[in-house]
């Protein structure tokens, strides 16, 4: 399906202030009544241990750390993407702009009750934010001593949105920007994408 | 209402799942998953493919996603529901009822998405390597409680 | 006005009502997010153990692909999609990964479930002393005596983490104890898929390995379990835990769910 791209692409456009307010109600409505709820202590608790566990086994090595967390991310990507589609019926983003909505105010919300802010759009319109307060994942978290600088806590998150986003054609690269648990202002993620995948035709048709 | 067949594509244009019931109203009767229907696959697939090619270039994409939802022949229906993950879900009918656009829903919520999304015993993706995509692939979706809640949720609509 | 009242007892009704109310509000307010997220990533840990254990057993070729022996899929495809195509074998590789598992030899799958059982301790350990720091007014855990420990278990700690409680608490009072969950949440949906084997196995072969490759799977709440009493004073040596399937009376397991349902054999040695 043919992607086209809207001439105006800032989210205060009022053509598109009606879709925001309408992706942001079902991200809400979802959560609210739709979802059955955990303490999200118990989640952080759970992926911090796997992280430390992580870096226990792998003695110090983060890349591999970083990688393993993306990947076990990208598995669960593949799967949430169609719990998402199938409790909110959307169909495909027809433009990047759209897609980070859909991100920021449906998924995020729905899935870990957050709606990061949108943001750092480059001039080429094909890169965005995802821009938390604190790293989402990372409640009462302290990185050992020498992962500062190597070690994306969070990084499962980067896997979850590279692999769900290709499941609707969105070949993007996913990673961490900054994260406050290194020190820095602000926790971001950078969605950039490479391209929109073509959909696969039967062999022969072409 | 009579329901003839019930299919599932996936993005890489397999069938993953098929369920024919080739007596109408007999539960017992007819394929699953059948390799007899591999042809029959193919066609459906190409036909969905073309109406779908075609509208994309006449409709105005500013208007949003325009999916193929039904099409009318001389003796049946085909009813097509497609996610934005690029699976299709179809079935085949009479003309009793307008509108199964909820019943696919329903299989793709509470039977795909349950069996095979939440099921870490079955994968999410069919074509196991590039020689399965395009419409080369011939596995399919085998696993037990799939397929009798497909009959669970589709019997009722044999008759 | 009632006076202040003891944390944990019951004195005229009306403090210990009112301090129940307050812990329920509290936990409501809490943070949440989606159960389904949290238990995808619970599950999600068995096929991670694995891969851990392969990684580091194995050499990575050229590319930084992990080469899996017999199960190496293509790790080059032609065509501009070559991305999209390795990652697409990743997620097939994860079942796949799950039946190798099944068939590893005793010392590796072992070493798998450890690390599974491992998680479960750490995380049921936490995950205990953070219910007690949320002095929920009706459990008093000074002087807990060990079957308190347990209803503790069946009730609270399975509730928070799967949404359910235990069904039954079985112990002959002498320090052994069985907690049946006939319809352990996480599994609730598996069903093997026959497609991904090589060969084709009758139904009733079907279930049994279908039983087989969810074993992995039984090691994290034996470890929430292990970590539980762990945090409550009893150490992880002088704790047995073993999970066994158990068989679903008809009246009471729910419609559809996995065929079968969980015993947790739990034995203490006494201190």
């Amino acid at each position: 399906m043919p992607q086209s791209r809207s001439s105006s692409l800032s989210s205060s456009n009022p053509a598109n202030a009606p879709q925001v307010r309408h992706l942001k109600a079902l991200g809400d409505d979802t959560w609210k009544n739709k979802v059955e709820k955990v303490n999200a202590e118990f989640f952080h608790l759970t992926y911090g241990t796997i992280v430390a566990q992580l870096c226990e086994e792998y003695a110090g090595d983060y890349a591999r750390v970083n990688g393993e967390l993306f990947q076990i991310g990208y598995n669960l990507g593949v799967r949430l993407i169609e719990d998402f589609l199938a409790r909110t019926a959307l169909p495909r983003c027809d433009t990047f702009l759209k897609t980070s909505e859909v991100v920021s105010k449906c998924a995020f919300k729905i899935f870990l009750n957050l709606t990061p802010e949108v943001a750092h759009w480059n001039a080429a319109r094909d890169s965005f934010d995802l821009v938390f307060g604190e790293n989402p994942l990372a409640e009462h978290v302290e990185l050992p001593p020498g992962a500062s600088g190597q070690l994306w806590f969070s990084n499962v998150l980067c896997g979850v949105l590279r692999g769900a986003l290709e499941m609707v054609q969105l070949d993007c690269d996913v990673e961490f920007v900054s994260d406050t648990l290194r020190g820095d202002m602000s926790t971001d993620i950078r969605v950039k994408l490479n391209k929109v995948l073509r959909d696969e035709i039967p062999a022969g048709e072409d | 209402m009579t329901v003839y067949s019930f299919w599932i594509f996936d993005r890489h244009c397999n069938c993953v799942f098929d369920r024919e019931w080739t007596i109408p109203s007999e539960a017992r009767s007819g394929t699953l998953n059948s390799r007899q229907n591999d042809d029959t696959a193919k066609l459906l697939y190409g036909m969905l493919f073309s109406l779908q090619s075609i509208t994309n270039k006449i409709a105005d994409p500013a208007m949003g996603a325009n999916n193929v939802q039904c099409i009318t022949m001389g003796n049946f229906r085909v009813h097509a529901f497609k996610t934005a993950s690029g699976l299709w879900f179809l079935l085949l009918t009479d003309f009793k009822q307008q509108n199964y656009s909820q019943v696919l829903q329903h299989l793709y919520s509470e039977v795909y998405v349950k069996y095979v999304v939440h099921n870490w015993l079955s994968p999410v993706d069919f074509a196991f390597t590039s020689d399965e995509t395009q419409g080369q692939g011939f596995r399919k979706i085998h696993n037990r409680r799939f397929v009798a809640a497909v009959e669970s949720v589709l019997q009722p609509m044999l008759v | 006005m009632s006076q202040a009242s003891v944390p944990g007892v019951a004195n005229d009704g009306t403090g210990a009502v009112s301090q129940q109310r307050q812990y329920e509000l509290e936990q409501e307010a809490m943070p949440k997010l989606n159960r389904t997220v949290f238990q995808m990533v619970l599950n999600e840990i068995i096929p991670m153990a694995y891969a851990v254990e392969v990684s580091k057993t194995v050499q990575k070729d050229e590319t930084g692909e992990v080469a899996m022996g017999s199960l190496s899929l293509e790790s080059t495809v032609p065509g501009d999609d070559n991305t999209a195509a390795r990652r697409m074998r990743s997620s097939v590789m994860a079942v796949y990964n799950l039946a190798k598992l099944a068939e590893e030899d005793e010392d590796k799958y072992n070493s798998v479930l450890k690390r599974i059982e491992s998680l479960g301790t750490s995380i049921g350990s936490k995950i205990s002393d953070m219910l007690i720091f949320a002095k929920n007014p009706s459990i008093s855990f000074k002087n807990m005596d060990l079957l308190s420990v347990m209803k503790f278990i069946c009730r609270d700690v399975w509730k928070h983490v799967f949404g359910k409680q235990i069904d039954n608490l079985k112990t002959n009072h002498r320090g052994t104890f069985y907690l049946i969950d006939l319809d352990y949440a996480p599994i609730q949906d598996f069903t093997v898929e026959p497609s991904v084997l090589e060969e084709q196995l009758s139904e009733e072969d079907l279930q049994i390995y279908e039983l087989k490759l969810v074993e992995p799977f039984l090691q994290f709440p034996v470890g929430i379990i292990k970590g539980v009493l762990h945090s409550l004073g009893h150490p992880l040596d002088k704790v047995v835990c073993l999970a066994t399937y158990a068989d679903k009376p008809k009246e009471k397991s729910k419609v559809g769910g996995f065929p079968k349902g969980i015993n947790f054999h739990v034995q203490i040695t006494n201190n």
